[in-house]
């Protein structure tokens, strides 16, 4: 039996190194001939781990920044959110509606988010829509945190279409003090007008007086705002009144349906 | 022996002493300490005794006292010693089972344990430690030669 290996090596070289170590570590461990190393390893390993936990502590503020600032976002806007649908419930309280009388009115009403709305058409042409996320009953009235915005009149799938009041094709009967008025949209944007005999008008009218829905329409239940007088022309026996209304549907993406009118 | 293999074996060594000291550090036991990386110093001086050469021995050792800030040679003689040890033995130690290779590993891992506490260090030996050590060493084995074949075998094909 071979008493080595068929592996061709110098013990002599493996000794010789032996011995020099055993050298170099009894002179270190008496002398600290190497401790300038010894330094230059701890000033490594304090810099690294000074820039691992510099980097650590970066990333973490990062990611726990982030994941704030996610949930203030979310909390912003669920409060927004609730803020308009506070402000589209107060808006029946703050208009003169003695003729509401269906507490449901009062309740919260049904929200929904804009999914379309042309904001180019709105400017320049006559048709006014937009299309909502839920497609509720059809001809119930629909506000914003602003006020009336129009009516619900056609459901596409899961969708509804709103007809805006400032429309050409919608019709909004109104009342402006004690005085009755049929007013329509003339596809200008927060803009309707109505045009009436002088004869028929009771008291007077002037310019910032306050308008409401005069319940004759059958859709929109009377004493809701719905804008104010902007301009008054007498065109002969009659009289051309442009309404401003209160509403702009422009300004958010929440919209709110009356379902039990 | 190739640039990348050279990288590999000393990148495997530099591995087993990042995990030698995250365990310590983790466990915060006085008795634990676990020497992974003389596992992976054997396995390369067990799998590959031609190529795991003197200088490339030298130059592992040194690197680990420096990383370990140990005085200069206390690593280096213990991996010369076993160097010496699997050169002369590497193919006749492939005849024995691998129960009989991991008692053989856990006590030269004992004796190099040893030497580094009771020689350098005697302030830091403790039997427990010794105990601890000797088993893990047995444990861990099959582990660590499993890995480092699997690089061996993907990474450094040529060392035979």
């Amino acid at each position: 039996m071979a008493s080595g290996t068929p592996l061709k090596f110098s013990r002599f070289s493996y000794i010789f190194f032996i011995v020099c170590f055993s050298v170099i570590l009894f002179f270190d461990s008496k002398n600290n001939v190497f401790s300038s190393l010894r330094v230059i390893q701890a000033s490594i390993v304090i810099t690294s781990d000074l820039l691992v936990n510099q980097t650590k502590n970066f990333f973490s503020s990062v990611y726990v920044s982030q994941t704030e600032k996610q949930k203030l976002k979310k909390e912003a806007r669920e409060l927004k959110n609730k803020y308009e649908a506070l402000l589209a419930k107060n808006f029946f309280l703050e208009s003169n509606a003695p003729n509401i009388e269906s507490q449901s009115m009062r309740s919260n009403p049904t929200s929904a988010k804009i999914v379309n709305f042309n904001a180019y058409k709105y400017i320049c042409c006559g048709v006014h829509e937009m299309l909502i996320s839920k497609g509720a009953p059809l001809f119930r009235p629909v506000l914003n945190a602003s006020g009336l915005i129009g009516q619900l009149v056609e459901r596409q799938g899961n969708l509804g279409k709103i007809l805006l009041l400032s429309s050409s094709k919608h019709f909004l009967p109104v009342l402006i003090g004690s005085s009755y008025c049929n007013a329509s949209g003339k596809g200008i944007p927060m803009t309707i007008s109505c045009r009436t005999d002088v004869s028929e008008i009771n008291e007077t009218i002037f310019r910032g007086q306050l308008v409401y829905t005069s319940g004759l329409g059958g859709i929109f239940p009377k004493g809701l705002k719905v804008g104010d007088v902007k301009e008054i022309t007498l065109l002969g026996d009659a009289a051309e009144i442009v309404i401003e209304l209160a509403a702009d549907p422009r300004i958010s993406p929440n919209v709110y349906i009356i379902e039990e009118a | 022996m190739s640039f990348k293999e050279l990288l590999i074996i000393n990148l495997s060594l530099f591995g087993a002493y990042l995990i030698d000291s995250s365990i310590i550090s983790f466990v915060n036991q006085s008795f634990v300490e676990i020497s992974t990386v003389y596992l992976v110093f054997f396995y390369w001086s067990y799998a590959a005794p031609q190529q795991f050469t003197l200088a490339l021995v030298i130059l592992s050792g040194i690197l680990l006292d420096f990383l370990t800030a140990s005085f200069i040679g206390t690593h280096t003689l213990i991996f010369i010693f076993f160097s010496l040890v699997f050169r002369s033995y590497a193919y006749r130690l492939r005849l024995f089972s691998h129960l009989q290779i991991a008692l053989i590993i856990a006590l030269l891992s004992s004796i190099g344990f040893t030497f580094k506490y009771l020689f350098i260090y005697p302030e830091g030996y403790l039997y427990s430690k010794l105990i601890f050590n000797f088993f893990s060493t047995i444990i861990f084995w099959p582990l660590i030669f499993g890995i480092c074949r699997y690089l061996r075998r993907h990474y450094a094909y040529t060392i035979k």
